[in-house]
């Protein structure tokens, strides 16, 4: 196959796998917790307790706000962690390219939402880049944060950097010293593997995120007869202490 | 059976297949309680952020990554991904990746009692990881292995399965003579006044469960507590069946945090209680609060209030009338965690706080961010850690209290209470810990004293009758 071959096919079959899996693994962990989340409620409200509504959405909110709480630890790492994630969600929703394989791949020529002029794009991308950059070197550059990194906690920063970087260079030809093929073969890629891994790996937290301070309030709801049960099961019935 | 190798000591506990022991116990609880999709759920999304080491005085102290909050999380995470999940058990057979051993288990057995359970930690998670939860599940997981320090089992035993029935072992006798002896020195204090300890009224408004060492350690508490209940005419009562507060299932264990709220709960029902009034105590607050909304059937709950609740709503509400600035001493107030991490009681002890004394001064942090004494999550009990809660589990709040320059520590919580007094001499700190009530009862104003009452009536309150 050809360089534009390997192309096509990353951008058709390929992507179209990725995003079967995002979609089927997403659905799956969305949904499990869901309904483990409709059981937990159902059955607080059956044992005569509610969920305090309000704080638990406080909290969640306090991390999709999260500038006031960002300096409270580990500021210059919260700070860029913010910066990272702004441009990684905003930069490929709204490039103006994107909508048009959205268009094309969806066949809704119609579809529309605003997107951005292409220098902000690439202002927005660089940013991106570079804060991968800061963010595995203030990563590496800690001990405490070394003490508890696993290989994802690498890995991961560094593939998203990926496509970020390979767009830039497929969208400035002058400065860029690899064909645009190849760079577009490796944004394609690079791209579609990120979107392979979200629901296996901790980006999941793209999906999960909002449930996650639910879940904490919902297991401080303690099972009425549970500790009995356990009892039973590990064969201590009215064991003495 | 073990010999001891732990920083804490337990009771003999058998080593013999511990693995598999361990996960069968873990087993069950994920099957019977709600913690299988929190832990599924933390497995998932924890990021590894490294936030929390920037929030926990354990670590901050000791600087040992194994201190880190997602740290030790992750040991018991690992366990959840290896043996509970699909992927786990995938990759488990790609790449023999992680197998729980004898090893694993000790690792466990040491850093899950280096946690405070202060919970500082959860609101600097961005994905709201409850760690004093993990390391809630992973201690009762441990314990039903009999990897449990010894000085909480042998409390728990005497609680509810001991003569006495409470972890003091304080013989009914002795707790009656205690409360005679108060009640004397209330007399010297109040002339005219009868300041009593009521035992077992039926249909008492309040039914009284203070941490029951306050019995033997806090005497000025205790009598602080009455007097307030005297000063503002409260109907109260302590149960001479089942007196003590502490619930140090909270710390270890779900099962025995039930048995102990349902033999409270059934002494209230036996003098047909209205309220079940908790003493200045942090864990025994939360531990009735959150287990009677958990464990009791809703059309027997009654409603918990922690005592320095009621002060401050008499003293709102006009009823309990306090001397104003009487404490002329520099006064701080320690928020113990179990009843200040949510907010719950935050604001009412400084506004009586800041009413009576004249100097009152704040530590930083402080309310719901406040930094742990470094006895919470049951290790104060264990002696055989002092040195640990002095210099690791205590220090940033050693360095607070220091700070403010104070006379007086108010710590309102048993627990807290002894810690602060040991942590203060330790640290060599000019202050000296008190309770809330310790501090009120210098500043209580009562009514006149009723009419049979002696001709020295007028001594101390100064309106004769």
């Amino acid at each position: 196959m050809t360089m534009e071959q390997w192309l096509l096919w990353a951008r058709g079959p390929l992507f179209l796998a990725a995003m079967a899996v995002l979609i089927a693994g997403t659905l799956r962990i969305v949904g499990l917790s869901v309904a483990n989340l409709v059981l937990l409620i159902r059955e607080s409200r059956r044992n005569g307790r509610n969920v305090p509504w309000a704080n638990v959405a406080r909290a969640t909110l306090r991390y999709v706000v999260p500038a006031r709480t960002a300096l409270e630890a580990r500021g210059l790492f919260s700070l860029t962690s913010i910066v990272f994630h702004v441009s990684i969600i905003v930069t490929p929703l709204f490039l103006g390219a994107h909508l048009v394989l959205w268009q094309r791949g969806l066949q809704l020529p119609w579809l529309r939402w605003p997107t951005l002029p292409a220098a902000a794009a690439d202002v927005l991308s660089v940013v991106a880049v570079v804060s991968v950059v800061a963010i595995l070197v203030l990563r590496v550059g800690s001990a405490q944060a070394r003490a508890i990194s696993r290989f994802q906690d690498y890995f991961l920063p560094a593939l998203i950097a990926v496509p970020f970087a390979s767009g830039l260079l497929a969208m400035h030809p002058a400065v860029n010293p690899f064909g645009y093929t190849a760079t577009m073969l490796v944004h394609v890629l690079s791209g579609n593997l990120i979107l392979f891994l979200i629901p296996f790996s901790k980006l999941s937290h793209v999906a999960l995120f909002p449930f996650s301070q639910l879940i904490s309030e919902m297991g401080w709801h303690l099972k009425p007869g549970a500790g009995e049960l356990v009892a039973a099961d590990l064969g201590k019935e009215n064991a003495p202490i | 059976m073990s010999e001891q190798s732990y920083a804490y000591y337990t009771e003999p506990f058998s080593i013999e297949d511990r693995p598999r022991r361990f996960l069968n116990a873990f087993s069950a609880i994920l099957n019977r309680t709600h913690y299988g999709p929190v832990l599924d759920h933390y497995t998932r999304v924890s990021a590894k952020c490294s936030r929390c080491t920037a929030s926990c005085p354990v670590y901050e102290a000791s600087g040992d990554p194994r201190d880190i909050p997602c740290h030790r999380t992750e040991l018991l995470l690992k366990v959840y991904r290896r043996y509970f999940s699909l992927t786990g058990q995938i990759k488990a057979r790609l790449f023999d990746n992680y197998t729980l051993t004898d090893e694993k288990i000790d690792e466990m057995a040491e850093e899950f009692w280096r946690c405070t359970a202060c919970k500082r930690c959860k609101a600097t998670c961005p994905m709201g990881i409850d760690h004093a939860m993990v390391t809630h599940i992973a201690r009762w997981a441990l314990a039903e292995i009999d990897i449990v320090p010894k000085a909480l089992v042998v409390s728990v035993r005497e609680q509810l399965e001991g003569k006495t029935k409470n972890t003091s072992a304080i013989p009914l006798v002795a707790l009656k003579d205690a409360c005679e002896f108060l009640e004397e020195e209330l007399e010297e204090m109040f002339p005219g006044h009868p300041i009593k300890f009521p035992i077992d009224v039926q249909d008492a408004d309040y039914v009284f469960f203070p941490a029951v060492s306050d019995y033997l350690m806090e005497a000025d508490t205790l009598m602080g507590n009455a007097a307030m209940l005297y000063a503002i005419g409260a109907n109260w009562t302590i149960g001479s069946e089942n007196f003590d507060g502490i619930d140090y299932g909270l710390f270890y264990s779900d099962r025995m945090w039930e048995r102990i709220i349902k033999a409270q709960v059934a002494e209230i029902k036996r003098l047909n209680g209205k309220v079940m009034l908790i003493g200045e105590c942090g864990h025994a607050s939360r531990s009735a609060k959150d287990g009677m909304e958990s464990f009791i059937a809703p059309e027997d709950r009654v409603p918990v209030m922690n005592i320095m609740e009621l002060a401050h709503a008499a003293f709102k509400s006009g009823k309990l009338k306090l001397k104003a600035n009487v404490i002329e001493e520099r006064t701080t107030y320690h928020d113990p965690c179990n009843i200040a991490r949510k907010g719950w009681i935050v604001d009412q002890p400084r506004e009586i706080l800041r009413h009576i004394c004249k100097d009152f001064v704040e530590m930083t942090p402080k309310g719901t961010d406040n930094y742990c004494c470094g006895g919470g999550g049951g290790s104060v009990s264990i002696d055989e850690i002092k040195d640990f809660r002095m210099f690791i589990g205590g220090k940033t709040k050693a360095e607070q209290v220091t700070a403010t320059q104070a006379k007086y520590v108010v710590t309102p919580c048993a627990n807290c209470k002894k810690q602060m007094g040991e942590l203060l001499e330790a640290h060599k700190v000019d202050c000296e810990r008190i309770g809330l009530h310790d501090l009120m009862i210098k500043a209580i104003e009562l009514p006149d004293p009723p009419p049979k009452a002696s001709d020295d009536a007028n001594a101390e309150e100064g309106d004769s009758e």
